[in-house]
């Protein structure tokens, strides 16, 4: 039993430089299964709900799971818990690649870190041992530098890393981990790196994966196989579009149903979305597909081009960045698109907090609130690509209003008041991911109430924007996310990636589990898993002062954009309420959005 | 009448040269299948071979929009167009 678990921790204390390895009980294994669940657990006790995620209290869990490095595809992901700087609550941040294999292969399931580092520095987990290394001569570089010169310090091929960039070291609330071609984007990780001085992680290992029945686990594997094959084999599949041109395929389905959010929420159609769509990118710049480990899909999209910003190398944009750093911002430019997308990795940021960022800025110059100036004659206005360029690194440097946006837009709207709360993108301090609240009531409901904040990752975007339930109604729709935060919760537990939920049924995630591990979970136990999770993390947040008063949207969603369609129904704050409470009532929380003690009870809280 | 056709994303390489908004000229009272075919005609082959047919079968869903709402084969095959309609074609979303 449990034998694909290293059954161990590895605590790394930043401040005294020391680590230690500690086992992981079977009763913990047993209830949280890997990945979030293992980080929830670990920080719901061992950080204050009132830390400063900034300050010296916060702990990052990086956590791997039960199938992380096995034959199974499609769980390569590596999760991240930790306090955020954006809301000051608990968050679940994820990145794939081939970080989480070399995790595995360390022989830890999960690395704790701990402590603030009297100076920069890097870690480094290898065969050889746990060693802290001072690194004054990586301040200020790229990720990717950063990257490079930790592997090359170690002489091994086999490192897989995780690194900030210059706006991690700064603090920027949104700062993110770059993990050589993927990255954890949402809710400031970086930041937190930086915090605590810390540049830089690398790994490798050389220890087998186990599984606990091997022809069992070879039989749920071919299963997901042919799944995931015949699934691809449809014509127009969404995962082979993924696999032939990116996340970017689906923007035109999006924009052709006048959904995809365009500047700053003032519009619901874009115009310039063919220039800057997956199949734009194919078409007009040399591409190769990238996979994390063990995908079939290689949805990573590697362009590489000439532009008038010189020789750009860059992993996307992604379809969420050509909506936050394209049509939110008005930008139709995909050079300078891509130029915005490697900033963002250079200098490791959320691509979608900083466009959201960016258009807030830009929608505050319009209206005067801000002087549109940003110097040498570049003006702060939407479609101009120019002032993207220029505003990421002056938020990446915090210089000037990038001071202010590096606090992200819920502190920006404070500072700069006079209404700017109104269109500040954001729920509980984290910034929109790319959708629209105005036309799809699943993602009105997602965003208000997501544990992470405005997080479209559980939501059913699928089944909304495919028509086959209709956008505009509430009828149902609180139901519906309830279920896919659950369902989402429990496989980011194996570590699942989030594609794979489009087209593996729960089943076979659960057979997976089951043959790996050497367990007899069920579907509808490990579906309670996932809702006892969800509350953790509410219970948690509402620890650290994040309310009920928090499920709520900004005004902006409660506005009709000029374009919008005439069939169809704009969000009332009468539906939405009447969607809380019906979520509140379904969730087994009172009418303040509270666990009630009988659901806890039922959760074994 | 006339029917407005957009080719989107990945679609837009049946277009070739026709930009990838189309008008259509179709008789009062076309309906949707009708549309396809004659789209088959002017856009040849592999069109017809990679979309229409799938379309037909019912094996493609969630790729064809009438006035921004998905048409449901095979019923949704048989809506009436009228004057000023657009027809998109999309690639299919599910989300993140």
């Amino acid at each position: 039993m449990f034998e694909c678990y290293n059954r161990r921790l590895l605590r790394i204390n930043l401040s005294d430089r020391t680590h230690s390895v500690e086992p992981l009980d079977d009763d913990f294994i047993r209830d949280y299964v890997g990945g979030m669940g293992f980080g929830t657990q670990l920080l719901t006790t061992e950080v204050p709900a009132t830390a400063d995620p900034l300050g010296p209290q916060n702990k990052l869990f990086v956590c791997v799971g039960p199938l992380t490095g096995t034959l199974a595809p499609l769980f390569a992901q590596t999760c991240i818990v930790m306090k955020s700087p954006l809301t000051s609550g608990i968050i679940n941040t994820y990145a794939g690649g081939h970080l989480g294999v070399a995790i595995k292969q360390s022989g830890y399931d999960v690395i704790a870190i701990e402590g603030v580092a009297s100076d920069l520095v890097y870690v480094t987990i290898t065969p050889d041992g746990v060693r802290i290394v001072d690194c004054p001569e990586l301040r200020g570089k790229t990720a990717r530098e950063a990257e490079a010169a930790v592997k090359a310090a170690t002489g091994r091929d086999d490192l897989h890393t995780m690194a900030i960039g210059l706006a991690g070291e700064n603090k920027v609330r949104y700062a993110s981990l770059s993990s050589e071609t993927r990255a954890f984007g949402r809710g400031g990780a970086g930041a937190v790196f930086g915090s605590k001085n810390l540049k830089a992680i690398g790994v490798a290992g050389i220890e087998d994966v186990r599984v606990a029945d091997p022809p069992a686990f070879e039989a749920a594997v071919a299963a997901i196989y042919r799944t995931l094959r015949d699934d691809m084999a449809r014509p127009w599949s969404l995962l082979a579009g993924f696999s032939n041109v990116g996340t970017g395929v689906g923007m035109q389905l999006v924009n052709e149903k006048s959904a995809l959010a365009t500047r700053n929420h003032q519009l619901t159609h874009f115009e310039g979305a063919s220039r800057i769509d997956g199949a734009a990118y194919r078409e007009n710049f040399p591409t190769r597909p990238v996979a994390c480990f063990g995908c079939l899909v290689h949805c990573g999209m590697l362009h590489k081009a000439s532009t008038r910003f010189g020789e750009l190398w860059t992993r996307g944009p992604e379809y969420e960045t050509m909506y936050s750093l394209g049509s939110l911002c008005f930008n139709d430019d995909p050079e300078a698109l891509m130029k915005a997308n490697l900033q963002c990795e250079d200098h490791g940021m959320d691509t979608l907090s900083a466009g959201v960022n960016i258009a807030f800025a830009m929608e505050c110059a319009e209206r005067g609130i801000i002087p549109a100036d940003l110097g040498d004659g570049v003006k702060l206005e939407f479609g101009n690509a120019d002032a993207i360029i220029r505003l990421l690194e002056m938020i990446a440097h915090r210089q000037g209003i990038g001071e202010v946006l590096a606090e992200g837009t819920r502190r920006a709207a404070q500072v700069w008041d006079q209404g700017a709360e109104e269109f500040a993108l954001q729920v509980k301090g984290t910034e929109f991911a790319a959708w629209m609240p105005q036309r799809m009531r699943g993602i009105a409901l997602t965003f208000a109430t997501s544990n992470r904040g405005a997080c479209h990752k559980r939501a059913p975007i699928g089944l909304e924007i495919s028509g086959q339930i209709p956008m505009d109604q509430i009828e149902g729709r609180a139901a519906l996310v309830k279920d896919i935060q659950d369902k989402v919760n429990a496989i980011f537990t194996l570590v699942s990636c989030r594609f794979a939920e489009f087209a593996v049924p729960l089943e076979q995630f659960v057979d997976l589990l089951n043959a790996a591990a050497g367990t007899d979970w069920t579907a509808e136990r490990f579906l309670w898993m996932g809702e006892r999770l969800w509350n953790m993390e509410r219970l948690y947040n509402l620890a650290a002062g994040i309310s009920g008063e928090e499920d709520r949207l900004p005004e902006r969603c409660f506005e009709v954009p000029a374009d919008f369609p005439a069939d169809q129904k704009p969000l009332t704050r009468e539906d939405f309420n009447a969607l809380l409470q019906d979520y509140y009532r379904l969730r087994g929380w009172n009418e303040h959005g509270v666990p009630t003690a009988e659901r806890l009870k039922m959760l074994e809280l | 009448m006339q029917v407005t056709v957009r080719l989107t994303g990945p679609f837009r390489k049946y277009a070739s040269g026709e930009g990838t908004s189309l008008a259509l000229s179709l008789d009062e009272g076309a309906t949707v299948r009708q549309a396809l075919h004659a789209l088959g005609v002017l856009l040849g082959p592999p069109f017809v071979a990679e979309v229409v047919e799938p379309l037909l079968s019912g094996a493609a869903p969630g790729i064809l929009l009438l006035n921004r709402h998905n048409l449901r084969p095979p019923n949704g095959l048989e809506s009436t167009l009228h004057d000023g309609d657009v027809l998109s074609f999309v690639p299919p979303m599910g989300g993140g």
